[in-house]
C-alpha cells in the first residue's frame, strides 16, 4: 500500500472517529472529560504505534530517515515540525490582541521558507550530511566550527523544547484538569515513544500523522463559525466582512487605533520583527535537517514548496480566527447587558461578574462601574489563548470539537518537541560523541548512545519545564534572532562563497550571535534600543553583521584548501555525489 | 566516483551564472512582496477589496501566497536549468 493511501485512510478513520464520538456525546453516552481523555489516549496511542513500527537499527535511518522521505510527506512533516504550541494555540490570540501589528509573525514565519528554498535546502541535501554541525565542520575544516554549531544548535533547540513541554502541560491542565507537572511528564512519555526507537524515521511519519490532526482541528471550528454567519465554510475569504464590522464597532466604541491599522510609528519594528522571524526560520537546525531526508536535490526543492503549502493552510487561516473572535467580543459581549452574556464566557472565563467559575487563567468579566452594561475595559484578558480554545463553543459546536482542538494543540506541541529533541540528541550523539569523543565507536554503540542521550535530554527538558520559568516564552522568540544571526550567514556564505574560510566563519558566527545576544540583554533589561528596534528584532542587526564579519575576516586569512573548494563547487550541481568527497559513509 | 569535473567547465559556469541571477531575482521579489505592502501601509489600507483593507490582507494572506508561488517557480525553473546544462541527477 502506498503512503498516500495509508495516510488517506488514517485521515478518514480519524474523521469517522470524531463523528462517532460526537454521536456518543449527543446521546449522552460520554462526559466532556471522557471525550478529552478519549482523544488523549487514542491520538498518543496512534503516535506510539507509528513510533514502534518505525524502529530501526541503521544509522542512516535513525539520523536522516534513510533519505527516503518523498517531497510531499517531508513537507507535511516539516509543517508539523514547524508549527508549535505557539502557532496553534497562541498566534490567533496574538492577532486578536494586536491586529495588523501581529501579522509580522504571520508573514515572518512563512517568508523564511523562500530563503530556505533558494539558499539552503537543495544545497544541504546535495551535501548530504547528518546534522547542521556536520556541514559546518566539513565546510569550515574541523571541530572548532562543529563545536560552535553544536552549542548554538543545542542552545536554540533546548529553550524551544522547554516551551513545547510547557505547552503540553498547560493544555493537559486546561482540558483534563491535570496537574501541570503530571501533564508535562505525560507529554514527555508521548514524545519519547515517537522518537526513541526509530529516530528521524519514526519522527517523520509520526509528524505526518500529527499534521493531519492539527490541521483538521485548527480549521474545523472557524470554518463552522464562518458557515454559521455567511453560509460558506471558508473563513479565509469571508472574514473581509468581519473586518468591516470590527472597524465600524470600534469607531462606535471610540477606539482610536483601529485594529486593521499599524501602531503609529511601528513600521521599523514591524520590519525588524518580520525579518528576524524569516531569517531565524531559515537558521533553525530542526527545520534545516528535515531537508537531509529527501531522496534527491530535486525533491528537496519541491519539498520546501510542500512545506510552505502545509504551513500556509494554518497561517492563512489564523487571521480569520483573530478577526472572528474580536468581532464576537465586540458584538456579543461589549455593550451588552450583564444578564445577556453568551454561554462561552462562563465556560472559559475565570471570575465572571464576581463569581469564580474556573481557574484557567484566560479572562475575567466585571461590571466595574455597575451600570449593568459591559464596557471594553470590563473584559479583562489574562491570556489571549481563549481565542482558539473558545471558538468551537462560539460557533455553537458540540464539545467533541473542543476535544479535537485539544488533540490538535497536543499534536502541534508534541511534533515540534520531537523534532527538537532529535536535533539535540543527534548533536550530542553524532557530533559530540561520535565525531569528537569516540570516532571508533561501533554502529550499535552509536545508536545506543543516541537513544540514551535522547531520554536524558527529554527528561532534562521536562524537569526544567516544571519550574515554569516565565522567561522561557520570551526566550523562544529570541531564539529566532539568535539562530538567524548565528547560523544563517555561515551557512549561506559556506555554500555561495568559496573564499569563506574557517576563521571567517567562526568569527562571523560568534560575532553575529553575540551582537543579537547583547542587544537582547540590554534591550530587555535596560530598555536600550538601537534606532528604536525592540530586542525581539535584534537579528536585523545581527544578521548583516554576521555576513560582514565572515567576509572581512575570511579575507584576512588564506583561502580554504583545494578539497574544501571542490566541495563547495560540487554542492552547486545536483548531479553526482558529495558524500564520499566529504568523507561521510 | 562521480565528480563535478565530469561536467564540461563552460557548462558549469553558465549554469552557475544563470542560477545566481535567478536566485537574486527571487530574493528581490521576495523582499518586495512583504516590504512593499508594509511601506505603503497607509495608502494600501485605504483600498478595501471584498472587505479587506489591502495592506492588512497582504500581511496576513497575500504575501504568503506570493511566497508559495516564488518557491514553486524556483523549483520548476531550477529543474529545467539542471536539464538544460546537463547537471540533473541521474534518475
Amino acid at each position: 500500500m502506498s503512503w498516500g493511501k495509508i495516510f488517506g485512510l488514517y485521515a478518514g478513520a480519524f474523521v469517522l472517529f470524531t463523528v462517532l464520538l460526537s454521536l456518543s456525546e449527543y446521546w449522552g453516552l460520554v462526559s466532556n472529560r471522557g471525550i478529552a481523555y478519549t482523544y488523549l489516549v487514542v491520538t498518543i496511542g496512534v503516535y506510539a504505534l507509528i513510533g514502534v513500527l518505525s524502529r530501526t537499527a541503521r544509522p542512516d535511518q535513525y539520523y536522516v530517515a534513510g533519505r527516503g522521505v518523498p517531497a510531499f510527506f517531508n513537507g507535511m512533516a516539516t509543517g508539523a515540525d514547524w508549527m508549535s504550541a505557539a502557532s496553534f494555540i497562541s498566534m490567533a490570540g496574538a492577532l486578536y490582541a494586536t491586529g495588523y501589528d501581529g501579522l509580522a509573525y504571520v508573514s515572518g514565519w512563512t517568508g523564511g521558507y523562500v530563503l530556505l528554498a533558494i539558499y539552503l535546502a537543495p544545497y544541504l541535501r546535495k551535501f548530504g550530511a547528518y546534522t547542521i554541525p556536520d556541514f559546518l565542520a566539513l565546510r569550515y575544516g574541523g571541530n572548532a566550527a562543529r563545536v560552535v554549531g553544536l552549542l548554538m544548535a543545542i542552545g536554540a533547540s533546548f529553550t524551544y523544547l522547554i516551551a513545547q513541554i510547557t505547552g503540553v502541560g498547560i493544555i493537559m491542565g486546561r482540558f483534563l484538569g491535570m496537574d501541570f507537572n503530571v501533564g508535562a511528564f505525560v507529554g514527555l512519555a508521548g514524545i519519547l515513544v515517537c522518537s526513541m526507537l526509530g529516530g528521524m524515521r519514526a519522527v517523520t511519519w509520526t509528524q505526518v500523522a500529527q499534521y493531519i490532526i492539527l490541521i483538521l482541528a485548527y480549521i474545523t471550528p472557524v470554518a463552522m463559525l464562518s458557515y454559521k454567519h455567511f453560509g460558506i465554510p471558508l473563513p479565509e475569504f469571508t472574514y473581509g466582512q468581519v473586518l468591516q464590522d470590527i472597524t465600524q464597532l470600534e469607531v462606535q466604541q471610540g477606539v482610536t487605533k483601529l485594529w486593521v491599522d499599524m501602531a503609529p510609528g511601528g513600521m521599523l519594528n514591524w520590519f525588524a520583527l518580520c525579518f528576524c522571524m524569516m531569517v531565524g526560520t531559515a537558521g533553525l537546525p530542526h527545520i534545516l535537517m528535515r531537508y537531509y531526508t529527501t531522496p534527491s536535490v530535486k525533491e528537496a526543492r519541491s519539498s520546501v514548496g510542500w512545506s510552505l503549502f502545509f504551513i500556509f493552510l494554518l497561517y492563512f487561516t489564523a487571521p480569520s480566527y483573530g478577526a472572528f473572535a474580536r468581532w464576537t467580543v465586540l458584538k456579543d459581549v461589549i455593550g451588552k447587558k450583564i444578564t445577556e452574556l453568551p454561554n462561552w464566557v462562563y465556560r472559559w472565563g475565570d471570575t465572571i461578574l464576581g463569581k469564580e467559575t474556573n481557574h484557567l487563567g484566560l479572562f475575567d468579566i466585571a461590571d466595574k462601574n455597575g451600570d449593568g452594561i459591559l464596557q471594553l475595559t470590563d473584559f479583562v484578558i489574562k491570556s489571549t489563548d481563549f481565542v482558539v480554545l473558545a471558538t468551537p463553543e462560539i460557533a455553537g459546536l458540540p464539545f467533541v470539537i473542543t476535544g479535537l482542538v485539544m488533540a490538535g494543540g497536543l499534536a502541534a506541541a508534541l511534533s515540534t518537541a520531537d523534532g527538537l529533541l532529535l536535533t539535540i540528541s543527534n548533536a550530542l550523539s553524532h557530533d559530540l560523541y561520535y565525531k569528537i569523543i569516540n570516532p571508533q565507536a561501533s554502529i550499535v554503540k552509536r545508536l545506543t548512545t543516541a537513544r540514551i542521550l535522547l531520554v536524558v535530554a527529554a527528561v532534562a527538558g521536562a524537569y526544567v519545564a516544571t519550574f515554569r520559568i516565565n522567561i522561557i516564552v520570551a526566550v523562544v522568540a529570541y531564539a529566532f534572532a539568535l539562530a538567524g544571526s548565528g547560523f544563517f550567514p555561515a551557512l549561506v556564505m559556506g555554500i555561495f562563497w568559496k573564499r569563506a574560510n574557517k576563521q571567517g566563519a567562526i568569527a562571523g558566527m560568534a560575532v553575529g550571535f553575540l551582537t543579537a545576544l547583547i542587544l537582547i540583554v540590554v534591550g530587555r533589561n535596560w530598555g536600550i534600543y538601537i534606532l528604536g528596534v525592540k530586542e525581539i528584532g535584534a537579528g536585523v542587526f545581527g544578521v548583516p553583521i554576521g555576513f560582514l564579519v565572515i567576509w572581512a575576516v575570511s579575507l584576512m586569512y588564506p583561502p580554504p584548501d583545494q578539497q574544501t573548494q571542490d566541495l563547495v563547487e560540487e554542492v552547486r550541481y545536483p548531479r553526482g555525489t558529495t558524500m564520499k568527497l566529504a568523507g561521510i559513509e | 566516483m562521480a565528480s563535478f569535473r565530469d561536467i564540461d567547465k563552460s557548462k558549469r559556469e553558465a549554469y552557475w551564472q544563470e542560477t545566481s541571477r535567478f536566485t537574486w531575482l527571487i530574493l528581490v521579489l521576495w523582499f518586495v512582496s512583504w516590504v512593499g505592502p508594509l511601506v505603503l501601509h497607509y495608502q494600501l489600507n485605504r483600498i478595501v477589496i471584498f472587505g479587506f483593507p489591502l495592506s492588512y490582507w497582504f500581511a496576513g494572506q497575500g504575501s504568503l501566497a506570493i511566497f508559495i508561488v516564488l518557491i514553486v517557480w524556483y523549483a520548476m525553473k531550477m529543474n529545467a536549468l539542471d536539464r538544460k546544462y546537463g547537471v540533473a541527477e541521474e534518475a
